[in-house]
């Protein structure tokens, strides 16, 4: 389908000026080369120097990164994969959050090379869910017992404002039984400060742009035409919507476009210029590798892919050098992958997962590739991951307290910074686990999941005994069929 | 502690001083949120280092308090509370 459409529709270049320092980006490539370069083979007791920053939940600078990124000494990994670790658990204790991407439109202006929704992928099959659709999807996904979604859309006058908005309203609309979705992400296009205003007022949780790479020429060369093609206008989208007053907002980088050491960087340098901006960085970085994608060569052809060590690297130095934010892990990565890199500091991950667009409802098993995005490495259940990753003592939840307590943007920042959020994670996790267990878990899930609930349960007690007399009424309203109880 | 609203920055400065007085004298922490479906946003006033659960309260469909230890009070004074915040935001009912 050919559009005519104007760049000035999409682009105002006044909301990119707004954020610029002296005309200038704040990616310096050169900057960034030399950090790389000057900091290689470092000193052992620096390394451990920094890694003990890092545990004090202290951002890293940047020249603190390159020196992470830059170790070449086993030894010194296992130190930085067990701090990353341990920074997870002093920031976000000891659960990891579930979520569900629903796939709403593929329709797209751009032209991407590796992505299978570029607009010359003639052979992809196009579709945008209707609202009766996305209700049908919605149900589906409540019917596992998430709680949490992410909806992603194309860039396309079919996917606008209006529509997203709508698919948002329906979402939170939809319930099933005592069950209903309370958190909505946006996966989208950068959009005008304007348009956010609006994704603000429907209730939205984390609006996410990823700059894909942060290589000024990379990213020239995969985004040759249309919108996306201006790559100021995508690196300040989340400025746009914290000036818009959405104040959770997540950045990520697609690892194989170009070198990973520099996305590494390029996304510290993001986490900083949103800091000094608006005092709050990043809600959330995710990290997806390159995956093959239906009719998409560029994905075997890149020199930059990067291999599964490489790749528990990045993760584990994205965690030290940005100790606060979340870190999302998804199913592109298959299961072996997903077990060993959870490890690493990630918070947030999905299962049940299904890219195509209708795929929830269609109930097919097999993944269709002429409708996805891309392939997708673990395709296990909800019920699954959540039996796997309790028998490895670890609770799932599906906590969406912060934002409906104010606990966002900045305000959320000093509470993660000084070690007091966790302990709401850890109330959270356990009220929001037994609702799952007691609506969802198929019956080999639950002796583990009681397990599991009972460890943190008596954790509670030990380590907040003030609060506990109110925890346990609040688990015990759960119990009796209340739903929707949060600390 | 302000940021910006449809709420006048004068009606929030009041907002303000008067949760700090209840603060002091009731030890309720109070503060005020803008609404946008399922999303409370922090705008003005005293947030709580408690891990105990607030209790929300909608003023309007655009805005709604969020307190700790609100349970300690009496019924009467909760009421008389949210009276006077409303008298001084000028959000009826």
């Amino acid at each position: 389908m050919s559009v005519a459409y104007k760049i000035e529709e999409f682009i105002k270049e006044n909301e990119i000026d707004l954020f610029l320092d002296n005309g200038k980006d704040f990616i310096d490539e050169e900057e960034i080369e030399r950090l790389l370069i000057e900091n290689r083979n470092p000193d052992k007791h620096k390394i451990l120097d920094i890694i003990s920053k890092s545990l004090e939940i202290d951002r890293l600078e940047p020249e603190e990164t390159a020196s992470l990124l830059n170790v070449e000494d086993k030894d010194l990994w296992e130190e930085i994969f067990k701090a990353a670790y341990e920074v997870k658990k002093r920031v976000y204790d000891n659960r990891i959050v579930t979520f569900a991407p629903l796939y709403c439109s593929n329709f797209c202006l751009n032209n991407c090379l590796y992505c299978a929704f570029r607009k010359d992928n003639i052979l992809l099959k196009r579709r945008r869910l209707t609202l009766e659709e996305v209700k049908k999807e919605t149900e589906v996904l409540i019917s596992l017992g998430h709680k949490r979604v992410i909806a992603v859309f194309g860039e396309h006058f079919l996917s606008d404002i209006d529509y997203i908005e709508s698919v948002l309203k329906t979402i939170y609309e939809t319930k099933v039984g005592r069950g209903e979705i309370r958190r909505v992400n946006v996966n989208a296009a950068p959009m005008t400060i304007e348009k956010l205003k609006r994704l603000k007022e429907v209730g939205i949780g984390t609006f996410q742009v990823f700059q894909e790479t942060y290589h000024h020429k990379t990213y020239k060369n995969v985004h040759p035409s249309g919108i996306k093609s201006n790559y100021r206008w995508r690196l300040y989208a989340l400025h746009r919507a914290l000036e818009a007053g959405v104040d959770d907002v997540g950045i990520g980088a697609l690892f194989g476009l170009y070198d990973w050491k520099f996305e590494v960087m390029g996304l510290l340098y993001h986490t900083i210029d949103l800091e000094k901006k608006f005092g709050v960085g990043p809600h959330t970085i995710s990290f997806p590798r390159l995956e093959p994608a239906f009719n998409t060569p560029f994905v075997q052809e890149s020199k930059y892919k990067v291999n599964d060590e490489d790749f528990k690297k990045l993760v584990a130095v994205i965690r030290l050098s940005v100790p606060y934010t979340g870190m999302i892990l998804t199913a592109r990565e298959p299961a072996h992958i997903r077990r060993e890199v959870l490890k690493l500091g990630v918070t947030q991950t999905d299962a049940s997962t299904k890219i195509g667009i209708g795929a929830y409802s269609d109930r097919a098993s097999e993944q269709e590739l002429e409708r996805q995005q891309f392939m997708i490495g673990d395709t296990r259940s909800l019920a699954e991951v959540i039996k796997e990753l309790a028998s490895n003592g670890i609770i799932t939840s599906f906590c969406t307290a912060g934002y409906r307590c104010g606990r966002t943007g900045e305000n959320i920042m000093k509470l993660l910074k000084t070690g007091k959020e966790k302990w709401f994670c850890k109330l959270n996790a356990v009220l929001t686990f037994r609702e799952w267990l007691d609506d969802y878990a198929p019956e080999d899930v639950k002796e583990l999941g009681e397990k599991v609930i009972n460890k943190e349960i008596e954790e509670i007690k030990k380590e907040l005994p003030e609060v506990y007399p109110t925890f346990m009424k609040y688990y015990n309203r759960i119990k009796n069929g209340e739903r929707d109880l949060y600390f | 502690m302000v940021k910006e609203t449809f709420i006048s920055n004068q009606k929030i400065e009041k907002f303000i001083r008067l949760v700090e007085f209840f603060k002091k004298e009731h030890n309720v922490e109070i503060f005020l949120a803008e609404i946008s479906g399922k999303r409370w946003s922090y705008v003005a006033g005293i947030k709580s280092d408690s891990l105990l659960p607030v209790q929300r309260i909608k003023l309007n469909e655009k805005y709604g308090l969020v307190i700790t230890n609100f349970g300690n009070l009496q019924i009467e004074k909760q009421f008389e509370v949210i009276r006077e915040i409303r008298k001084v935001l000028e959000i009826d009912i």
